[in-house]
């Protein structure tokens, strides 16, 4: 922590210094602030220890977007290790702030799926529920993982090349990541969208009243059979109708099978196998090798076995009286 | 060769060289010299292979060793294709005869590496050889003294600054016997050592030497009156000046009891570590002095057991009382050479005799036995001597019950399954088929085994309690033993069985009172039990043994003694007070009985003996079917158990207050912690279950009737802790506070065709389902409130929806619906496979596994009664620990229900703090690495399926040797993989922090203090996890109102799982990088520990999954691809308690 806050007056001596570059990243750090609650700092707050009480910086980390092979000039920067509470709206913040872009001047903000394929599957979403009631229509905030990424998208390359060249250099302070200037607003935004609100609101979704899931389930299914009917009719009409070459493709009706499962097909399977097996014990030869394979069985059990105590052993098990029950 | 001539032989060659001597024997088959051969050829195999060798170096070997020297050495070029044929064969065989003679091949292989272990160091003892012989030549100089009277022989002997050791009560002031001393008439080693049945162990051991005292130093008449005995005392306090005198003979000299019997004391000779002549202290032994006698100085008629040899003349009705005890002590002395040369004998017919004995030995002392008093007077001693006997004899018209041919372990069960099955208290062990010459009950109750024509009862130090313990030690072991399933080697041989804590259901120390204080411990006392420490814990035992009847299936007692002091010092009386531990074992269908039944009052005689027993508490009832009896009725207690209550009301009636009082029992302190605890300590839990269930029948009926939808519903199952009494907090009315009081159901419609063929459609369709169940309930009964919910979002292929029903009762119930169909349309998920088989996992295991778990374990809980409150007592330790969301219920009660269906070598609790303890002792000691859990709960896995199941386990941890997909591998009868409920949750670090706090809560019971003082502070420390141990620490405010409000419907707010949701949600967004804890009852706080892999710097990538911040913050002028990055900790919190918002009061971050 101490470090930071050096770092933090070394910034204020040399006010035009170049930022750090890593890897082609250009770093930004950003404050991220404490929760504001409306009862105001903790009576605690003179403990050294407090946590809340510390500033906490969050780095950003930015590059110009380009796809490879296209050689037409980029638009886009991409930005790298998200806070987990960003939205488009901090993004426009951020930076008309520090590069003085005006959010008309951004076209879009995408958030980029993270790799390891990971979504809040717990909070059904608005856009898979139709039929909402007023009352359940609440806005949750979507929550990123941590180190997402996003593409922000510039209405021209000249913008897009003035928020970059305002990344090259530190700033005399450093950026608080928030929506509203005003705390008020802010503290009310924080309300809404986080702590016992937030996690209301989605229990809320997850008890949505039955007449808007009768809604959903119903446009669903309607949705699904009529596609299906498509579907059907498609097969039906490739099946009848010749190609160029006057061909018919044969293929298997839609229809049904019935509710015969898999594994009852294999058990069928196993059992018509069974039936052509050979006699086993018919030759001679079989007998012997029978006994063979069993030889053999119980010899690879016998020096399982030996491996066993081996291994029973290197752990010492049969040394008495060490270990256990004082 | 040279190299054979090391001494290491260690691997598993030396199987094969254990069993040589029978092979030689068994010449039918086998070519001895051919034997020999290939024996030798085994080794140089190994030399080739440059492992170390010498494999049948052991030291019976020699012979053979030198006489095929040179066979080898043309052996080893005959080439390796010979080798391997002969080795084949020897390998057959071996395994042909492990079979035979075995439990099994392992089995035998682990009996002969025990032995292996077993056998003493001969190499430290070899000195001790020495020292016998100078101590025979120094004991033979001794000169003969003249004929003393008593106050003579005193003052002669305290001339050397020594006393004599006189048994209580010390010869008369005015004794006219005279004591003399004249060298002994023979000097004989005996016992173990000289039999070399000595195992190895911690403790010392005694080599025992006898000196025979002449026989002209007694008279006919010195078996009367504890003659013999002060004549014995002074015979050894002779020899012990002279010993102490020579100042050439270094040793550290004392009296010591010979197995603890009060009239006998016998010379002690420890090693001084001085490194001179006579030190022996690395061989580990001491030796001892017994003065004995041959069998003709007495008449030995006159001292069977059923004969008087105390006389007092103050009371003549007295005289005629038969003093058993007394006369077997004198019988012992004269049996000590006999003794040996029955069991030398024995084991010169029987080749695997000695090893049985040792085998024996290594089981009895584990259990706690030994040949004194306090360790119940059977040691491997008797029960070598038992053995032998049953060699000859035994059997019915004295047939033989063992065979010469037996192996080791043949003969080891089966003279386990002898004292399992016969009752030497009943009929008496003898070769004979002649009666015996006394009657049984001379032993107050005890065993009897006679197998000389002395009339001398091996067993007379026997207590029945100890006896009635070692059968029930032995027909335990005989279970394990006949379970062809189960390897139990272990719990035979290798665990401590003797333990307090863990192996009663009810422990308790009681003081022993001073003998001066009771009154009736009067000279007949005295003869009949010389220590009154077993004077009194038989009269306990007796008492407790009558007042506790059925509710205990055994009462064992035990305490310790003095039974060494040094020669300057008097002997320690036998008076001073000390304590007695008592164990229990209880029957859990009658423990906590609230009635006792006595005789009617119409039978006189009993129901006066009744009243007597039992005092004030006896009254007269008259019952429901109009018989009056006398009876005696308790009151439930929460604190204390029926039984605690009986044990001390008996104590202080029959004996006195202060030792009533003075009864502390172990585990108390945990009891009364769960008995405090507001869900734990409820005592209408069982009921309350009860109830629940009976409530779900009722909904299950319900929802069977419901006619009016497209399918009907075919089967409604439970699947919820508080549907198998596995809940921490009991399910009671009204009582939804939280998301955790609905009870899951599943519920399955009848099949039909007309499922959709996509998984999506298919759950769109259950929750049309379950609107439609929820439309007709409401139609049928309008007093139940359902309310649809979603798990998950919609666009799914696994199920989302469930309908919840909350009865007027108070009792609620979440239902879902589980259809055939959804389960092989996930396992066939072509769109994404993996996705389909998370799916299908994620529903069998939700589903219909847990409906299966749900009604087994509820059969479990009726089988065993005290399962319930156990694995709710173990579930609490977890979920304090902050573990519950890292172990699966189902895992926690999977593990408490193993102790109950494989307690060895113990028996199934019969207490559920007993329970408790026993599953942490048995989370501190599972190696979950190597040793899989297998559960048969109905007993219906075969030796394939298990076999199977084991194989499994070994291919998993084949290509997982680092456990990490799998840490805890947990099989049962409906889970055969074994993975269900331990992969991916318990992780590996998630599993080992279990053990190390199952260890520590262990160590806070093995220091004692918890358990036997009942220290309430150290017991609370079992129940709580150190916050330093974490990275941080998010306290939350408390939601007090929540708890509170029980209106009735809920409202929705009261039912939302905050803190539940929150955790979820951050351990989602910071997945892998975090792991969180939480107490899912209490909601105080959330811990949590970072990755380590996390803090480590590394070079930047876009995607490393963690914020991260750069490791130096000074700008270079070119890019630097070279900046490491580290994870920024303090922003992540700051995320984290952002996200909070109003939930978190605080975060804690450790240093």
């Amino acid at each position: 922590m101490g470090q930071k806050n050096k770092s933090g007056s070394d910034r204020k001596n040399k006010p035009l210094a170049q930022s750090l570059v890593v890897n082609g990243f250009h770093v930004l750090p950003i404050h991220l602030p404490a929760p504001l609650t409306s009862a105001g700092p903790s009576s605690d707050s003179d403990d050294e220890n407090d946590f809340q009480q510390k500033p906490v910086v969050h780095y950003l980390y930015v590059r110009k977007h380009e796809t490879p092979g296209d050689s037409s000039p980029s638009r886009t920067l991409f930005i790298a290790n998200l806070p987990i509470d960003t939205t488009t709206l901090h993004i426009h913040i951020l930076f008309s702030a520090f590069a003085d872009v005006a959010p008309s001047n951004i076209e879009t903000v995408t958030f980029l799926p993270s790799p390891t394929g990971f979504s809040f599957q717990l909070i059904p979403s608005l856009s898979s529920l139709k039929g909402l009631q007023e009352s359940e229509l609440s806005q949750i905030r979507r929550i990123l993982p941590t180190g997402s990424a996003a593409h922000v998208l510039f209405t021209d390359t000249k913008t897009m090349n003035k928020a970059l060249s305002a990344l090259k250099f530190k700033h005399d302070a450093i950026l608080s990541w928030r929506l509203f200037d005003s705390a008020e607003k802010e503290i009310q935004d924080a309300k809404a969208m986080t702590g016992s609100a937030r996690y209301l609101a989605i229990h809320q979704r997850r008890n949505i009243s039955s007449s808007a899931l009768q809604v959903t389930v119903d446009r669903f299914m309607t949705a699904y059979n009529k596609a299906e009917t498509e579907r059907e009719r498609e097969a039906k009409r490739a099946r009848s109708m010749p190609d160029e070459d006057g061909f018919v493709t044969v293929s298997r009706g839609v229809g049904r099978t019935g509710t015969g499962t898999s594994s009852d097909a294999l058990k069928e399977e196993a059992k018509k196998r069974q039936k052509k097996g050979e006699l086993k014990d018919f030759y001679r030869f079989q007998i012997r090798e029978e006994k063979k394979v069993r030889m053999n069985e119980l010899l690879k059990n016998f020096k399982m076995d030996q491996e066993k105590i081996r291994e029973l052993k290197a752990q010492r098990r049969f040394k008495l009286f060490s270990h256990k029950l004082a | 060769m040279a190299k054979r001539k090391r001494p290491e032989s260690k691997g598993a060659e030396t199987v094969t060289a254990a069993v040589q001597p029978e092979n030689e024997e068994n010449e039918l088959e086998m070519d001895v010299s051919d034997y020999g051969d290939e024996h030798f050829e085994d080794g140089s195999d190994n030399e080739g292979e440059g492992e170390g060798e010498g494999d049948q170096s052991d030291v019976s070997d020699h012979e053979l060793d030198t006489a095929n020297g040179l066979s080898v050495a043309e052996s080893k070029k005959s080439g390796k294709r010979k080798l391997k044929v002969s080795q084949l064969a020897d390998d057959l065989h071996n395994l042909q005869e492990a079979i035979q003679l075995y439990k099994s091949n392992i089995f035998k292989m682990e009996i002969d590496e025990l032995l292996t272990e077993l056998k003493i160091d001969e190499d430290k003892t070899k000195p001790v050889d020495r020292i016998l012989h100078r101590l025979k030549e120094s004991i033979e100089s001794i000169e003969d003294s003249s004929e003393l009277l008593l106050l003579d022989a005193e003052k002669l002997i305290s001339k050397s600054g020594i006393s004599i050791p006189f048994p209580e009560p010390r010869p008369p002031k005015d004794a006219q016997y005279r004591f003399k001393y004249e060298s002994p008439s023979n000097y004989n080693l005996t016992g173990s050592y000289m039999l070399k049945t000595i195992i190895k162990s911690p403790e010392r051991f005694g080599i025992d030497v006898v000196v025979t005292m002449p026989k002209s130093i007694f008279h006919e008449k010195d078996i009367l009156n504890y003659r013999y005995f002060h004549k014995r005392a002074f015979y050894l306090a002779y020899i012990a000046s002279h010993l102490r005198s020579q100042s050439d003979l270094k040793f550290d000299l004392s009296y010591e009891l010979l197995d603890g019997d009060y009239l006998r004391p016998v010379l002690r000779l420890d090693s001084v570590k001085d490194g001179g002549e006579f030190d022996f202290h690395r061989a580990k032994c001491y030796i001892r002095i017994i003065p004995g006698i041959d069998q003709d100085v007495f008449t030995l008629t006159k001292l069977s057991p059923a004969r008087n040899c105390v006389r007092y003349n103050q009371n003549p009705a007295e005289s005629l009382n038969v003093t058993p005890y007394y006369n077997s002590s004198i019988l012992s002395d004269t049996y000590f050479f006999a003794s040996t040369v029955f069991l030398h004998k024995a084991s010169k017919s029987c080749d695997h005799f000695k090893d049985a004995m040792k085998l024996g030995d290594i089981w009895l002392r584990q259990r706690g036995f030994d040949s004194s008093v306090a360790g119940g007077g059977f040691g491997p001693w008797e029960l070598g001597l038992l053995m032998a006997t049953l060699l000859q004899g035994g059997g019915a018209r004295g047939s033989r019950i063992l065979s010469k041919g037996f192996s080791n372990y043949q003969l080891f069960k089966a003279t386990l399954k002898y004292i399992s099955s016969n009752d030497f208290t009943e009929s008496p062990v003898s070769i004979s088929t002649e009666p015996l010459a006394f009657e049984m009950g001379v032993f107050g109750g005890g065993p009897v085994l006679v197998n000389n024509d002395i009339n001398f009862n091996v067993l007379y130090r026997m207590s029945v309690s100890s006896y009635r313990r070692l059968r029930h030690e032995a027909s335990l072991t005989v279970v394990e033993l006949d379970d062809v399933k189960g390897d139990h080697f272990d719990s035979v041989f290798l665990d401590k069985v003797d333990s307090l804590i863990y192996q009663y259901d009810l422990a308790a120390i009681i003081k022993i009172p001073s003998s001066r204080d009771d009154k009736t411990y009067c000279d007949l006392g005295r003869v009949f039990s010389p220590s009154y420490y077993s004077y009194f814990t038989s009269k306990v035992y007796q008492v407790l043994n009558r007042g506790l009847g059925e509710r205990a299936s055994l009462i064992s007692i035990k305490f310790s003694e003095t039974l060494n002091w040094p020669l300057t010092a008097p002997r320690p009386p036998s008076l001073r007070d000390g304590t007695f531990t008592l164990g229990l074992l209880l029957d859990p269908e009658h423990s906590e009985r609230l009635i006792v039944h006595g005789p009617s009052a119409e039978h006189n005689t009993e129901a006066e003996e009744f009243r007597k027993f039992w005092g004030q508490k006896s009254e007269l009832r008259r019952f429901k079917d109009g018989s009056i009896i006398e009876t005696v009725v308790w009151e439930p207690q929460p604190e204390r158990s029926i039984v605690s209550q009986i044990i001390a009301y008996l104590l202080e009636r029959h004996f006195s207050e202060a030792i009533a009082k003075s009864m502390t029992t172990a585990g108390d302190g945990i009891a009364q912690f769960f008995a405090s605890d507001d869900e734990i300590g409820d005592s209408k839990a069982f009921a309350n279950f009860q109830k629940n269930l009976d409530e779900f029948d009722f909904l299950r009926k319900l929802l069977i009737d419901i006619d009016d939808l497209p399918l009907r519903v075919s089967s409604v199952m439970p699947a919820s802790p508080a549907l198998r009494y596995a809940s921490i907090r009991s399910p009671a009315e009204l009582s939804f506070k939280s998301v955790h009081d609905f009870s899951d159901v599943v519920i399955e419609l009848e099949t039909s065709s007309k499922w959709p063929d996509d998984l999506k459609a298919v759950q769109h369709s259950k929750a049309a389902f379950l609107m439609g169940i929820a439309d007709s309930i409401k139609n049928i009964d309008s007093t139940i409130l359902t309310r649809i919910g979603l798990d998950r979002d919609l666009d799914t292929i696994e199920n989302f929806s469930y309908l919840d029903m909350m009865l007027s009762s108070g009792y609620a119930f979440r239902v879902r619906i589980q259809t055939e169909r959804e389960a092989i349309m996930m396992r066939n998920y072509k769109a994404d496979q993996d996705l389909g088989r998370r799916a299908h996992r994620n529903l069998e295991r939700d589903f219909s596994l847990t409906a299966r778990h749900t009604t087994q374990f509820q059969t479990m809980c009726h089988r065993f009664p005290f399962l319930s409150p156990t694995v709710r007592r173990v579930k609490k330790w977890f979920y304090s620990h902050y573990l519950a969301p890292h172990v699966p219920d189902i895992l926690i009660e999977l593990i408490t229900l193993y102790i109950f269906l494989k307690p060895f070598p113990w028996t199934a609790p019969a207490n559920a703090t007993t329970g408790f303890l026993r599953t942490l002792y048995f989370l501190a000691h599972w190696d979950w690495r190597v040793d899989p859990l297998i559960l048969d709960v109905d007993n219906t896995l075969t030796i394939g399926d298990i076999q199977s199941i084991r194989d499994t386990f070994k291919s998993l941890r084949a290509n997982d040797p680092e456990c990490t997909q799998t840490a805890m591998f947990v099989a049962v009868n409906y889970e055969k993989n074994g993975t269900m409920w331990t992969s991916p949750k318990p992780s590996k670090v998630i599993a080992s922090r279990i053990t190390a706090l199952a260890r520590a809560s262990c160590e806070v019971f093995k220091t004692g203090k918890a358990i036997v003082s009942n220290d309430k502070s150290a017991v609370a420390k079992v129940f709580v996890s150190p916050l330093t141990d974490f990275d941080f620490v998010i306290h939350l405010k408390t939601n007090e109102q929540t708890s509170l409000d029980l209106s009735y419907p809920p409202r929705m707010e009261n039912l939302c799982d905050y803190v539940g949701l929150y955790c979820d949600e951050l351990q989602t967004v910071f997945s892998g990088n975090v792991l969180l804890f939480r107490n899912i009852m209490k909601n105080d706080l959330i811990a949590g520990v970072w990755d380590p892999r996390i803090l480590t710097a590394r070079n930047w990538k876009v995607y490393l999954g963690y914020s991260t911040e750069p490791c130096t913050t000074e700008p270079s002028h070119t890019d630097d691809k070279n900046v490491l990055v580290k994870a920024n900790i303090a922003a992540m919190l700051r995320e984290m308690e952002r996200l909070g918002g109003d939930l978190v009061a605080k975060v804690e971050v450790s240093n």
